[in-house]
């Protein structure tokens, strides 16, 4: 406990770092690109034409305003998915600085799910104008999208601290996490709704806790109704318990960083 | 307390297949046929055994030695970067590393951008380093190029702007490795006044460094690291005496 503790003790200390390199991480992205951060709408927007084209008008998937149901889970989902490319291997990219100047290297794998959580935040504006557009409401449950943010914080956080430390001694990992999240984008219901889905293979989506994530910004997005809060409230304990599991993992094996990597 | 770093029977070592190969793949073992070879026969490679040293406040401690004879091993451990496998590492004060000038420097960033991140990263907080921005670029005699990307930079420069971020870390004990060899002759100078200037305000550096004219002119104390042991002569003549005659 007491180490758990330290760990986050260790990150409050370092905020001014952590700021400082989520800022020069959110600025790296584009530095050199014509447009720069305008790449922040333009990647999902791109994606989202790409799955509109297969989904919509290749296969009629029947669902109304399908870019906005889209969007609200294809936005979570890239921050899901990129924190976890990005983090799976900052341990090892940021070798230069575990091996030559001490600081905790928790450090280093916060940093890339911070970035995509202000990239997912900075991205919500395209949303709300195809919102707009197809005069869809927005309303109260808006404001519910701060705890659906807060909790998926916590569940990438925990995943990354654990795939950050254990690819250290493990760097096949880093292969499998990519083929496991394709494989996770297409058991989250993010291109089909969950209706969609026969009645046996439901319980896939059950033990998926993107799929919480998910529905919560459909929720509010789409539907324009607050997400299920005891659905919610399972997901935030599941988090908390990967989180805790997370800060275990990495505390075991940071100690031996600087020799592995 | 009269001593900067204490260190008592330290001992370090490193798994040899940690360093044959930092890791294993499934695809390496398929290719080296080593299949079902398991990590088993750990073998240990002693990198220190035993090291007994006390580095006394304000001074300037000097470190030589082979390649591959564990002087940045040492260094690593009075840093913290390491543990101790066995013993006890005591310092007493803020200590910043100079392993690597320019750790955490980016290059698609400016030498000013680059300056505020690497100065957080060595502990400044953002309101100390723009007191001593203007000293920093001053001391790296970068004042045109501070706005250009450090991918632009050459080596030199590169080298001058994460010397000058360092020394102005105002750290107790100061860890350089091997870095002094770098800039021209009037850089180098400058760095040696730094570092004086650092001697008489009390505090501590340990360096590394094959340039024994340098370890000649700076350090008040020299070991010899070798054979994972300390060798300390009379003078410190006597001991880069004992590191030459062995290299030749």
């Amino acid at each position: 406990m007491k180490r758990v503790i330290e760990h986050f003790a260790d990150l409050y200390k370092y905020k001014a770092l952590i700021n400082a390199l989520v800022v020069r991480g959110l600025k790296a992205r584009y530095r050199g690109s014509i447009l720069g951060f305008f790449w922040t709408f333009l990647n999902p927007f791109l994606l989202m034409l790409v799955y509109l084209l297969v989904f919509k008008v290749f296969m009629n998937n029947g669902i109304k305003n399908y870019t906005v149901f889209l969007f609200s889970g294809l936005l979570p989902w890239m921050w899901f998915s990129t924190s976890l490319t990005d983090g799976v291997g900052s341990i090892i990219g940021g070798a230069n600085l575990i091996t030559k100047v001490l600081f905790p290297p928790q450090v280093i794998s916060t940093v890339p799910v911070l970035v995509n959580m202000m990239n997912f935040i900075f991205s919500l504006p395209l949303l709300f104008i195809f919102m707009f557009f197809l005069k869809m409401p927005i309303g109260l449950p808006l404001l519910a999208v701060i705890p659906v943010i807060l909790v998926q914080l916590i569940l990438t956080q925990g995943l990354v601290l654990i795939v950050s430390s254990v690819n250290v001694y493990f760097r096949d990992l880093q292969q499998i996490v990519s083929n496991l999240l394709l494989l996770g984008f297409f058991v989250t219901p993010i291109v089909y709704s969950l209706k969609q889905v026969p009645e046996k293979y439901l319980f896939i989506f059950y033990i998926n806790p993107m799929t919480t994530v998910v529905r919560s910004y459909q929720w509010i997005f789409y539907y324009n109704t607050f997400p299920n809060w005891l659905h919610l409230f399972y997901l935030f304990i599941v988090s908390i318990v990967i989180l805790f599991a997370g800060v275990f993992i990495f505390e075991q094996l940071k100690e031996a960083f600087p020799e592995f990597i | 307390m009269n001593e900067a770093v204490i260190l008592e029977h330290v001992e370090k070592h490193f798994k040899k297949y940690a360093l044959k190969k930092n890791y294993s793949s499934f695809k390496e073992r398929l290719v080296h046929f080593n299949w079902f070879e398991k990590h088993s026969n750990k073998q240990y490679l002693e990198v220190l055994k035993d090291i007994n040293l006390s580095i006394k406040k304000s001074t300037v401690f000097g470190m030589i030695g082979n390649n591959g004879s564990g002087k940045s091993t040492l260094l690593k451990l009075i840093a913290g970067i390491y543990k101790p496998d066995r013993g006890r590492v005591i310092v007493n004060g803020r200590v910043s590393t100079l392993i690597e000038v320019g750790a955490g420097f980016h290059p698609e960033f400016t030498g000013r951008e680059n300056v505020f991140i690497n100065g957080i990263i060595l502990g400044l907080s953002k309101k100390e380093i723009k007191k001593k921005f203007d000293e920093i670029v001053a001391f790296a005699e970068l004042e045109e190029f501070i706005d250009a990307p450090v991918r632009t930079y050459s080596t030199g420069m590169y080298m001058r702007l994460g010397f000058s971020v360092a020394v102005n870390v105002n750290p107790d004990i100061l860890l350089i490795d091997e870095i002094l060899a770098v800039g021209d002759e009037a850089f180098q100078k400058k760095c040696i006044d730094k570092i004086m200037e650092f001697k008489s305000s009390g505090k501590t550096m340990v360096i590394v460094s094959h340039s024994m004219s340098m370890i000649k002119n700076l350090c008040d104390d020299v070991v010899l690291v070798k054979n994972g042991g300390l060798f300390k002569g009379n003078s410190i003549d006597e001991t880069i005496n004992a590191y030459q005659s062995e290299t030749n």
